[in-house]
């Protein structure tokens, strides 16, 4: 019996950043997860969401806003000593943003986390095809079992009118994992107005996504992860590229 | 995190600065560090180390006449980590700290500008690793990046943190002594990273 695609590169789960990565951007995926080479974390955006998200599960779980804020500004701080106009509009939102989130998430009392220590609650799922099986994983934020409901907490510049194919596809993970006991509610916070949405029939977006990891335990079943790195196309001006530039350069030469 | 320091705003000489294409009469070479104290100016070796004060560092935004004999016009921001919009056009982004340049000398590093902010703003990378307070990185020079703009260019120096010291007595408030630049305890190991909890869940698709 042949290896399968999976198992053949080691690969033991996949995650929604993981699937959303290999459809979006196959070059960024196989550097990553075939050769091992992280894109380095350096925008101030997602280290943005981070300090929001730890100043609100604070203060959701009885801590002082006020405090939970300059926590959160803090860790901000650490990670970008010295400011400049982009990180410092990124720093700026953090205030408002816990406000707003706080003020939308208080009528559900206190979280609860099922790894209490990481203020955090695995979920997996598993993706069966013809000879392989995966198991798929993620993370819920905000679970509140008396209210039936999970909420992912989304910091944005923008506010979204519907979720990104991305957001869904996630939430159709975190949906199926929770079997239909619980609603899965992502919450969107700028500095000036939060949204609670609930977009995509995660049945529809779990059998899509079902097509496209079977087009990656192929892809991985057929190649070595030389052969991947030779041929698979390079978009040079794709946004998971940005702020990587002389790491591309340094694993594709372009 | 490293503190601001809000004490005076008058800094003291003598200035260290960083010389892109050497000055016009010809005392300081391109792509040097150099200390001006009264009219005179004296090249220094940074590739040798110096230790930065970040704890009381300041950026801000600097406008300047080109005047001699008249100051620059600053205006600071309220810590490091946050830049205020620029007041105006011909405002340039730049910094003051402190700066033990060896022999308990301290000369005042405070110079706005392209270069002098790209250096500081790389350094960065490595100054979030401060292993606590009162630990001063000793920075070393260690070659330039070449930058070009719309119009004109500029050389930037590239420094490294080389270690972790504690605060030298001459950055010391009120201290005289020599700069006693030991090096520096090894910072702790990090924590590694909990192992996630086990899925009791485990449904297909």
């Amino acid at each position: 019996m042949t290896e399968d695609g999976f198992t053949k590169h080691n690969i033991d789960h996949l995650s929604a950043s993981s699937i959303n990565l290999w459809a979006n951007a196959p070059d960024v995926w196989v550097m990553q997860y075939l050769h091992g080479k992280r894109t380095p974390f350096t925008s101030p955006a997602p280290w943005r969401g981070i300090c929001v998200e730890d100043a609100v599960v604070e203060t959701l779980m009885g801590g002082s806003e006020q405090e939970a804020i300059a926590n959160a500004l803090a860790k901000f701080d650490q990670r970008f000593p010295i400011g400049d106009e982009k990180t410092t509009k990124e720093r700026d939102m953090v205030q408002p943003m816990v406000q707003l989130a706080v003020e939308q998430l208080m009528e559900f009392g206190k979280p609860e986390f099922a790894d209490a220590e990481n203020k955090q609650e695995k979920i997996s799922i598993t993706a069966k095809g013809n000879g392989w099986e995966i198991p798929v994983i993620g993370f819920l934020d905000l679970v509140f079992p008396q209210h039936g409901v999970v909420i992912d907490l989304k910091t944005t510049g923008r506010m979204p009118s519907t979720m990104s194919a991305e957001h869904q596809l996630q939430r159709a993970i975190y949906a199926k994992a929770k079997g239909g006991n619980q609603s899965v509610k992502f919450l969107y916070v700028t500095p000036k107005k939060a949204a609670m949405l609930e977009d995509g029939d995660p049945a529809e977006i779990l059998a899509q996504a079902k097509v496209q990891i079977t087009r990656m335990e192929a892809f991985l079943r057929t190649l070595d992860k030389e052969t991947a790195k030779a041929i698979v196309p390079v978009q040079p001006n794709s946004f998971y590229w940005k702020g990587n530039e002389t790491l591309r350069k340094e694993f594709y030469g372009l | 995190m490293f503190a601001f320091d809000t004490g005076s705003d008058g800094a003291s000489g003598p200035f260290m600065a960083w010389s892109a294409r050497g000055s016009q009469d010809g005392e300081i070479n391109s792509k040097t560090f150099y200390v001006r104290d009264g009219g005179t100016k004296t090249p220094i070796d940074v590739s040798k180390g110096v230790v930065l004060d970040i704890e009381a560092l300041k950026t801000g935004w600097q406008r300047s006449e080109g005047i001699a004999g008249v100051a620059p016009e600053w205006r600071w921001n309220p810590s490091p980590a946050q830049m205020m919009p620029a007041p105006g056009d011909d405002w340039k982004k730049g910094i003051s700290v402190r700066v033990a340049i060896g022999g308990g000398q301290v000369a005042t590093w405070e110079q706005a500008g392209a270069a002098t902010w790209q250096c500081i703003v790389k350094l960065a990378a490595q100054l979030k690793e401060q292993p606590g307070a009162g630990m001063l990185p000793l920075v070393k020079f260690t070659g330039t990046d070449a930058m070009q703009f719309k119009r004109g260019s500029t050389i930037a120096p590239i420094l490294e943190v080389v270690r972790w010291v504690p605060t030298p007595d001459c950055l010391k408030a009120g201290a005289v002594a020599g700069i006693a630049i030991e090096p520096a305890a090894p910072a702790p190991a990090p924590k590694a990273a909990p192992a996630p909890v086990p899925a009791d869940d485990d449904l297909e698709f």
